[in-house]
């Protein structure tokens, strides 16, 4: 099955990065990573953001990334 | 338990395919990100520069793609350090040069913070150090229920 096809089963549905056609999240892209994270540094949950499963596994392993290069913080004030 | 026909088939068939995806895609690529104090890479960016490239080189590392990624302001501080340039290389070598590198970059001085990540065999290489893979617009954040 090609990436495109799995994607399509996906188009209508909530996650953002499935619409977008996202294959890998990257560490480096903090803006969009700062969007999917609370006022407070914390990860929004799948049911708040909408993310599917597969994004929201490769989310977490991009903010823990980020974080460790403080780019993203580990606790916001 | 003893070991199956069947088993010992499949185990055979799983070896060959990595030996084949590993003729195919060459030698694994990492992406190494490192941070430098700010005031020291403005100071002298080649010598410092100089001294990131030999940080692989020297264990055996071919640096494919590198350069200075951003300057920013760090999200919390890191040895009293607020500031710190990032500096981004793409580069294919042993998995031994990767455990070595990071034992460098942990007695250097000049480096902060440095992490290694091995690339997707089927991830280009980037032409520039600045491109970012997710480019997309992914929505805002009112899209948050």
């Amino acid at each position: 099955m090609t990436d495109d096809r799995k994607f399509k089963k996906f188009e209508r549905g909530g996650c953002r990065f499935c619409r977008a056609r996202v294959r890998a999240i990257d560490y480096k892209d903090t803006p969009n990573l700062q969007k999917l994270t609370t006022g407070q540094g914390k990860l929004f949950s799948r049911k708040r953001s909408g993310n599917c499963a597969r994004h929201q596994r490769q989310l977490k392993v991009a903010v823990k990334r980020a974080r460790f290069l403080s780019l993203l913080p580990y606790v916001a004030m | 338990m003893t070991e199956t026909t069947a088993t010992r088939e499949r185990i055979a068939r799983d070896a060959s395919r990595v030996a084949a995806r590993v003729a195919r895609a060459g030698p694994r690529r990492y992406e190494a990100m490192i941070l430098v104090d700010s005031g020291l890479a403005s100071k002298d960016w080649d010598a410092t520069e100089a001294l990131l490239k030999d940080l692989l080189v020297r264990h055996g590392a071919k640096i494919l793609v590198s350069g200075k990624w951003d300057e920013r302001k760090l999200a919390y501080e890191i040895r009293g350090v607020r500031r710190a340039t990032y500096w981004l290389a793409y580069f294919e070598g042993p998995t031994e040069a990767i455990a070595a590198f990071r034992h460098d970059a942990g007695l250097s001085e000049t480096v902060l913070r440095s992490m290694v990540v091995a690339m997707e065999d089927a991830e280009e290489v980037p032409a520039d150090v600045t491109s970012r893979r997710t480019t997309v617009a992914i929505g805002d954040e009112n899209e948050i229920r």
